[in-house]
């Protein structure tokens, strides 16, 4: 059965439908929301909050076609939910699956692995999230543009002003080591 | 391959390599929790009875003389008042306070405006070409956008948009030529309206009567800028000059003129905006070397003539249309308003009701400083800047609201 048609069963109060649903879409939504929240915990409660919302409001949803375009906008707007309500929680990075590979400085790399890491937690969750859909889901901007419900023109305006804003903590980053590692020397 | 490919590039592995998809171990646990809750049933009447049950209750009402009567004189209470008003034309100050307009906002690719006092929505522009980002002028007697030329772009394509400036008649007064990658936000008028500054890659000039477009040869790194009040030809940006990168200052018709007004020191600078005297500069100074998660950042309020300062505890900040007050998203995330001679920022707002910092749009005050429309993704919210009430937004601000049109008080 595809998914077109598990969305539309589901959309009937088919709660059998749904679990199929979850047992499609739960690995990458929740890859989504690691990657957004940099923390599984609050990954966790986002993706709960997500699949909650979904099935309450499944028959709301107009076009069963745009099921996946649905459960990413539930599962962005589910993050950034989350990370308002407990932005003064620390964060804690899970050291297992979503660690970084240890990377030797490549020459020609614009950041290596663990700098990324860094500059990407220093941008807004919700630069974070078009970042994560473009580059981690590959939606091109006018999927982007369905998903965060803005203007297509506004989805590409805000995946280069995240890029640029990554660059400039990247190159923040690159300032503050050069420091440090004169202080060291001196 | 330039340093942004290659970000881009090694953005996707690092993604790809730290975010393996897994099955969570608590997905039963979500398929059990979900089981147990009913669904969201419809609430309209066409959910429980059949179309043509509906249908036929619909056709078949009295004429509703009373209500014809009320609408005729109305109809003659708004025709006496367009005469009215249009025999007394009063415009509102390019900057100050304001009597408060229609809110206009792009839904669809459409241009609409909708009244906050009454929720009519009336549409400004509708087809098949994308409209978007319409911004009142200062005066709010016109209206300009960005039009889409590709009605259906491919991917990947750069995207080509005009300017359009309409009347509040929706005839079109000016048309610009198509720019590549203009950025829906980056868009400003100047205060005398002579003039809307337009980011794309690189910042654009466009002369309003005539639609005109000029390059400035300046060192633009795309982010918002902003008309300085009482000089209307002199725009704020973030830049690069020969004495550094910051905050820059240009007269838009001396390109020569730009000078640096803010260097990056430790931290980043975004612009904000001004205070009413155009003497001091609103900014937010982005410190990357704090490693919390997000940036920390600070609203610094500089005198560019003796170079003193005061800075607030929040950051992203929206001067008030009275210049007396700011808003910023403080450290907590909550909105949070502040005096702009410095002081506390008072949370006015949970963190929910946060607007997204990172483009002007953000957060808008109303032209009587009465409310400030905020948006983020899954946000939408009318704050009110005393503090009271944080509930959902009006009905008439559902689908959207950018820009709100300043008229006289």
């Amino acid at each position: 059965m595809d998914q077109r048609e598990l969305a539309e069963r589901a959309r009937r109060g088919d709660h059998d439908a749904f679990a199929q649903l979850v047992e499609g879409s739960i690995a990458r939504l929740e890859a989504v929301a690691r990657l957004i929240l940099r923390d599984p915990e609050l990954a966790r409660d986002a993706v709960q909050d997500a699949y909650i919302r979904a099935w309450r409001d499944l028959p709301s949803l107009r076009d069963p076609e745009r099921i996946d375009h649905w459960l990413h906008r539930l599962t962005v707007n589910a993050s950034l939910d989350v990370v308002r309500r407990r932005r003064r929680r620390p964060i804690e990075i899970d050291i297992g699956p979503i660690s970084s590979p240890a990377v030797s400085d490549e020459s020609g790399r614009v950041a290596d692995r663990d700098t990324l890491e860094r500059g990407f937690k220093r941008l807004r969750p919700e630069q974070r999230a078009i970042l994560v859909l473009h580059y981690y889901l590959g939606l091109p901007a006018s999927a982007l543009a369905e998903t965060l419900e803005i203007p297509q023109g506004t989805a590409q305006s805000r995946l280069y002003r995240a890029l640029s804003d990554l660059k400039a903590a990247l190159a923040a980053d690159e300032r503050a080591t050069a420091s440090f590692r004169s202080e060291v020397v001196a | 391959m330039t340093r942004f490919d290659a970000l881009e590039r090694e953005l996707t592995v690092w993604f790809d390599e730290t975010a393996i998809p897994r099955r969570p171990d608590y997905t039963t646990e979500i398929i059990q929790a979900t089981a147990a809750l009913p669904q969201r049933r419809w609430m309209t009447i066409e959910r429980w009875f059949p179309m043509t049950v509906v249908a036929f209750r619909r056709t078949v009402p009295p004429f509703p003389w009373r209500t014809a009567a009320v609408l005729i004189a109305l109809l003659a209470i708004l025709v006496a008042g367009l005469v009215y008003v249009g025999s007394q034309p009063r415009l509102p100050p390019p900057f100050g306070l304001a009597g408060n307009g229609l809110v206009a906002y792009a839904k669809d690719g459409d241009i609409l405006t909708v009244d906050p006092a009454t929720g009519v929505r009336r549409w400004i522009t509708s087809g098949d070409e994308v409209d978007e980002l319409p911004r009142w002028s200062p005066d709010g007697t016109r209206l300009a956008f960005l039009r889409g030329s590709l009605a259906a772009p491919v991917e990947g394509a750069r995207p080509l948009r005009r300017v359009v400036v309409v009347d509040r008649q929706r005839n079109v007064l000016s048309e610009s030529v198509s720019l590549y990658d203009a950025d829906p936000d980056a868009f400003a008028w100047s205060p005398d309206g002579r003039y809307i500054a337009i980011g794309a890659r690189g910042l654009f000039i466009l002369d309003t009567a005539d639609g005109g477009v000029r390059t400035l040869d300046v060192g633009y790194q795309g982010l918002d800028f902003y008309w300085r009040p009482t000089h209307p030809s002199e725009l704020l940006f973030r830049g690069e000059t020969a004495d550094g990168v910051g905050l820059v200052l240009v007269d838009v018709d001396r390109p020569a003129s730009a000078r640096l007004v803010a260097g990056d020191g430790e931290d980043v600078s975004r612009p904000n905006g001004w205070t009413l005297d155009g003497q001091r500069i609103v900014y937010t100074l982005q410190n990357f070397a704090d490693d919390s998660a997000p940036p920390t950042g600070r609203t610094r309020i500089l005198d560019m003539t003796t170079g003193a300062f005061v800075d607030i505890d929040g950051a992203y900040a929206h001067v008030s249309n009275g210049g007396t007050r700011l808003v910023a998203i403080g450290r907590d995330s909550r909105p949070c308003i502040a005096s702009i001679d410095g002081g506390p920022c008072n949370a006015i707002a949970d963190a929910t009701k946060a607007y997204d910092g990172t483009y002007a749009g953000g957060a808008s005050w109303a032209p009587n400083d009465g409310s400030i429309m905020v948006s983020s993704f899954g946000t939408l919210a009318l704050l009110d800047p005393a503090g009271q009430g944080s509930g959902a937004p009006p009905s008439w601000m559902t689908d959207g609201a950018e820009s709100w049109q300043r008229v006289a008080q």
